[in-house]
């Protein structure tokens, strides 16, 4: 009996044997329920009334299964959405920033790409030195921030700059494509498998979400993540390792990126300059979102997945509609201020 | 009562406060407060810790509202709703924390907020800002260059641009806060020379210490505040440190505290095996070369004044804070602490002044406050690192009962707790711990009398079963009524020790405020 989970702390409606005065507090006015309800699940409303609308407009096409195999669940767009913002998800609720992860997809993405193309090494070698440039990256903007205390925003800024300039030195400015025919294990990385028609990435991506799921929810490290954002200070006074799991934060995000960049790169068979930069704001978007539902003001990985699709309907359905790309800019815009806004409102009526 | 206070006033007295009562929860901390000030009088400001002194000045400087009683300038009455108002009407405060902004430079400082003179309009003429904080700076000595960062000052020269301020807006009152905390003799003697200046051009000055000497150096006349009520008031004449030693703890709480230790059957420290023992300990700037130790089943009380380092010690020796020396061992053997983890692992705990902002964590519920210090505890299975809910469960809800928690379930979010509440969760979280050594610093800060009852029943509980407890007191009052024995800090260092019957307010007084009877103790404070 797990009633105990980030999203609903409060007992309200859970499980647990609810005490006397709970029930009292609970039942002494309908309205704060009211408000309550919208505080948590108001962005879940509007998401379902968005839903609605697009299927209305367009029902021979939207959300079919075929629609969501092939388009809403799109490997060079969901998957990276989803899995960055997820990743993000870890660094944020522990009140760190993490700018560079977009150039982290490109440069993960080009070591990989470059070492079987330029340099002809097997695949494996591949993609190990991609992950392992990741897991440096990673440990090098940890170990500057929680160990040595310097800004998290400034440090991955400089990543995204850095890493960049990097990738550009490593493809030496150029798109390189892998040819046809050549390391079929890596392409294949991005191909459908024989199970409900989707392609690999997408379960990829579904694993690393549930993983991350687990971890937040209901581990000791995500526990002591959840403490590190509320109050650092009183984390470290409680003998919470605070520096060591900053950086593990630091660490799943630059992870998680290359794991991206190798999965992009796979599925257009080569790299491509600024690779991973369309990534960097939505993924922003989809966490923030995500935490105006379930627990108001707290970063979730439940929050983030509905952040993340919320985002992905709205640019899918109004691409179907035909609607120009700055419309659908400005939608996303629209919504991710709607969303904060509608919730922080309800919290402060409280 | 504003009849007495009006029947004191002179002709020329020109700021009166009349009858100021100010309650915060549990505590009344101004009790009908009245004083009256006369231009270029040296008022000496003196009490315990609490004792309601700084209330009386965030009053006077606007900073925070009197529930009952009146403030009189020049006769009239005026309301006071922020700082701004109070330096409009001529009354400069300089707190013990200097509020000066570190890149800006002196000239810029000491106009800040008073409206920097113009060039055109709108741009700011810094030639002339700069000759008039020369000027101003000029009347008070000590060569301030009106050009420099003030970060790049010593201490002594920012609190003399912060007097500059005052200066500067013509205050007819100047209101200095434990002044020479940081000061060399030197530079506290520059200071005396200043305010000997102001006090000659008829500016009004009150001068709030803990040291007792400079109190009967420099002031004329001597306000003594005990629980929040002014008990003495007279023209420094007639006092020496002794009989302010004596006004200043008064005779009544030393009596409740006596009788609670004699009721109690409280003595000296128990005939047991050392638990912790630290010697040595550095912190620059805090602490210097202190060592204590403690018993399993002692009580050991820590006094001190504000800012005499107890909490910096005990941040120390648990890892909370860096030290550039001293050795802590723990039943005997030498441990690493370098951080609270390392602390804990070896069974020391701590739970710190601020509960609020470094004890829990307000956004998680009861249960898990309770659980985050011994979480590996409520793991599913051995080597699995995920807590087990059932368990967690388990465990709050004995904790909430044995330390009777009023809370709502275990599932209430922590900062909807009432504070003797939140002080009972940080405490749970670390019973369950097995812990050896327990530091309470402030325990009952800011929580009603009953619940500080509970504290101290708690405290002794677990002393009783054993435990070595260290008790950080501001109120010497609670460390007479609990503790085997104390010892007392000041500036830094450990000056001295009183055991079983030997506690007494007046002794722990006498010890902080460095009036100390024993020769050795007070020879060893040179150091």
């Amino acid at each position: 009996m797990s009633d105990d989970t980030s999203t609903g702390t409060d007992g309200a409606g859970s499980g647990a044997p609810v005490s006397e005065a709970t029930r009292t507090i609970d039942n002494r006015s309908s309205r704060i329920n009211v408000r309550d309800f919208f505080a948590r699940y108001g962005l879940l409303v509007v998401f379902a009334i968005v839903v609605v609308i697009f299927k209305a407009l367009d029902p021979e096409v939207f959300l079919t299964q075929n629609h969501v195999q092939n388009v809403l669940f799109l490997p060079s767009s969901f998957v990276p959405l989803l899995v960055l913002a997820t990743a993000l998800t870890f660094v944020l609720s522990m009140g760190d920033f993490d700018l560079s992860f977009g150039s982290m997809v490109g440069l993960s993405g080009a070591t990989a790409v470059a070492l079987m193309v330029n340099f002809e090494q097997p695949v494996w070698i591949a993609m190990l030195a991609a992950l392992g440039v990741g897991a440096a990256v990673g440990l090098f903007n940890g170990f500057l921030i929680s160990y040595v205390g310097a800004s998290s925003f400034v440090i991955t800024l400089a990543g995204l700059v850095g890493l960049k300039g990097i990738e550009q030195l490593w493809t030496s400015n150029r798109s390189i494509t892998i040819p046809v025919g050549a390391q079929p294990f890596y392409v294949d990385l991005a191909r459908n498998v024989e199970f409900w028609d989707l392609r690999r990435p997408v379960f990829i991506a579904f694993g690393i979400v549930a993983a991350a799921w687990i971890i937040m929810d209901r581990t000791e490290v995500g526990r002591y993540m959840y403490a590190i954002g509320g109050n650092t200070e009183a984390a470290r006074l409680a003998g919470i390792p605070v520096a060591r799991i900053r950086l593990l934060g630091f660490v799943i995000v630059a992870l998680l990126a290359s794991l991206i960049g190798i999965l992009l790169t796979a599925g257009i068979s080569g790299i491509r300059l600024n690779l991973g930069d369309a990534f960097l704001l939505d993924a922003y978007a989809a966490v923030f979102l995500g935490a105006a539902v379930f627990r108001p003001g707290q970063f979730s990985i439940p929050g983030t997945i509905v952040g993340a699709l919320f985002l992905r309907v709205i640019e899918v359905g109004l691409l179907s509609l035909q609607i120009s790309n700055a419309w659908i800019n400005i939608a996303k815009g629209v919504i991710l201020i709607f969303g904060v806004l509608v919730s922080q409102i309800m919290l402060r009526r409280k | 009562m504003g009849a007495t206070a009006a029947a004191t006033a002179s002709a020329d007295v020109f700021l009166e406060v009349q009858g100021l009562v100010k309650d915060y929860p549990g505590v009344r901390a101004a009790d009908n407060v009245s004083l009256a000030i006369r231009p270029g009088e040296v008022v000496g400001l003196v009490g315990k810790n609490g004792a309601g002194k700084s209330t009386v000045i965030k009053i006077l400087a606007g900073a925070t509202a009197p529930d009952e009683g009146r403030i009189l300038l020049d006769g009239e009455e005026i309301h006071l709703h922020n700082p701004h108002d109070a330096t409009l009407l001529g009354l400069s405060f300089v707190h013990q924390e200097l509020s000066v902004v570190g890149d800006l430079s002196v000239a810029e400082n000491v106009e800040l907020g008073l409206g920097y003179p113009r060039q055109a309009g709108v741009l700011v003429d810094f030639a002339k800002l700069r000759r008039q904080s020369r000027e101003v700076l000029a009347r008070l000595g000590g060569g301030v260059s009106p050009g420099v960062p003030i970060r790049t000052l010593p201490v002594a020269q920012q609190r003399l641009v912060m007097i500059a301020r005052a200066l500067v807006t013509q205050a007819r009152l100047v209101v200095l806060d434990e002044p020479t905390g940081s000061l060399t003799d030197e530079e506290t003697s520059q200071l005396f020379a200043v305010i000997r200046d102001l006090s000659g051009a008829g500016v009004a000055v009150v001068y709030v210490s803990h040291r007792l000497e400079e109190i009967l150096e420099i002031t004329d006349r001597v306000v003594v505040m005990r629980d929040g009520a002014v008990v003495d008031d007279r023209p420094t004449e007639a006092f020496d440190t002794r009989t302010l030693i004596e006004e200043i703890t008064g005779e009544d709480a030393s009596e409740t505290a006596l009788q609670r230790r004699r009721s109690h059957g409280i003595g000296g420290p128990p005939d047991t095996p050392v638990v912790l023992e630290v010697a040595g300990m550095e912190v620059p700037g805090h602490i210097h070369d202190a060592s204590f130790s403690i018993r399993e089943g002692e009580i050991l009380g820590v006094a001190g004044l504000v800012g005499a380092g107890r909490t910096e010690l005990m941040r120390a020796v648990f890892g909370a804070d860096h030290r550039t020396a001293g050795t802590i061992r723990l039943h005997g053997e030498e441990v690493t602490i370098r951080r609270p983890a390392d602390a804990i692992a070896a069974g020391m705990v701590l739970l710190p002044e601020d509960r609020r902002n470094q004890g829990l964590i307000r956004d998680f519920n009861v249960r898990r406050n309770i659980t985050l210090g011994t979480l590996r505890s409520f793991r599913r299975a051995r080597h699995l690192p995920m807590p087990s809910s059932p368990k967690e469960r388990e465990a709050s809800l004995a904790a909430v009962r044995d330390l009777d928690i009023k809370t709502p379930s275990d599932l209430t979010p922590a900062a909807w707790l009432s504070g003797g509440n939140q002080q009972k969760l940080v405490l749970a979280r670390w019973l369950r711990s097995g812990a050896s050594v327990l530091i309470f610093d402030e325990p009952t800060h800011g929580i009603d009398v009953g619940a500080k009852e509970e504290v101290y029943s708690l405290m002794e509980q677990l002393a009783a079963e054993g435990k070595a407890v260290v008790f950080i007191s501001s109120e010497f009052g609670e460390l007479v009524g609990v503790c085997h024995r104390v010892i007392a800090m000041r500036e830094g260092a450990i000056v001295g020790e009183a055991v079983g019957d030997e506690i007494t307010e007046a002794r722990l007084l006498e010890h902080c405020y460095g009036h100390s009877p024993d020769e050795s103790l007070a020879g060893s404070d040179e150091l």
